[in-house]
């Protein structure tokens, strides 16, 4: 299992929950990036980040494959992915995968980072492959 | 999930098959598991916003969703249009 670090983004959303302010958005679909470094942490958005290349046949994916784990009943909480998350095929071989990155929309350098991931053990797919992700293999607690 | 398109290939190969062994390379059986075959249907649900490429919402054997990114120019070759119904009352 590979545990999440909440960057500003989702630190503040969750503080604004907390005291029930307003959030806007007030919903959205959270997607898994998958990263080649650790993050940037500079701008708090995709633009400075190395994700695996789209040229790859690479898309994000949506955490909530399958659903959530959570969140639990427990101090801390905690709410992980309950489906399986495959990405590819891919065209090329995208690199080494040693991060990973919760983000607010399906494309673009534009989407703010919300939960960092580091593999407990990189991925290196390679041509042709598909590279997936257990359920629950990405959890996060506050 | 309301399917535009087929993947179509003239050989009947996998997507991934199809890219591996132009790279010269086999692909393993679970790999060929999780490729999308030959007659799968995917949505096109988005472009990317930098390169342009469609993105496909397909579901692989074991039925688990996936998204993939395609490459504009095979997209063209391989991806063929399906009808889409037409409305009730049309």
């Amino acid at each position: 299992m590979t545990s999440g670090a909440l960057m500003e983004y989702a630190e503040k959303r969750a503080l604004q929950a907390a005291f029930g302010l307003t959030l806007s958005p007030a919903t959205f679909t959270s997607y898994l990036a998958l990263l080649t470094a650790a993050p940037t942490q500079t701008d708090g958005t995709m633009a400075l980040e190395t994700e695996f290349n789209v040229s790859t046949a690479y898309a994000r994916m949506s955490f909530a494959t399958g659903g959530y784990t959570g969140p639990t009943s427990a101090s801390p909480s905690a709410i992980s992915n309950a489906g399986v998350i495959t990405y590819g095929p891919f065209t090329s071989a995208p690199g080494i995968c040693t991060w990973a990155m919760a983000v607010d929309a399906l494309t673009g350098t534009t989407a703010n980072n919300c939960v960092a991931y580091l593999l407990a053990n990189p991925r290196t797919p390679l041509t042709g492959d598909s590279l997936t992700a257990a359920a629950n293999s990405f959890s996060t607690t506050v | 999930m309301p399917a535009t398109h087929k993947y179509s290939h003239p050989e009947g190969k996998g997507f991934g098959q199809h890219h591996a062994e132009a790279d010269q390379r086999e692909l393993p059986a679970e790999m060929r598991d999780l490729d999308m075959a030959d007659g799968t249907e995917v949505e096109h649900v988005a472009t990317d916003e930098d390169s342009g490429r469609p993105i496909v919402a397909w579901a692989d054997a074991g039925g688990n969703p996936r998204h993939t990114s395609i490459d504009p120019e095979f997209f063209r070759e391989h991806f063929e249009p399906m009808a889409q119904d037409a409305p009730e009352g049309v």
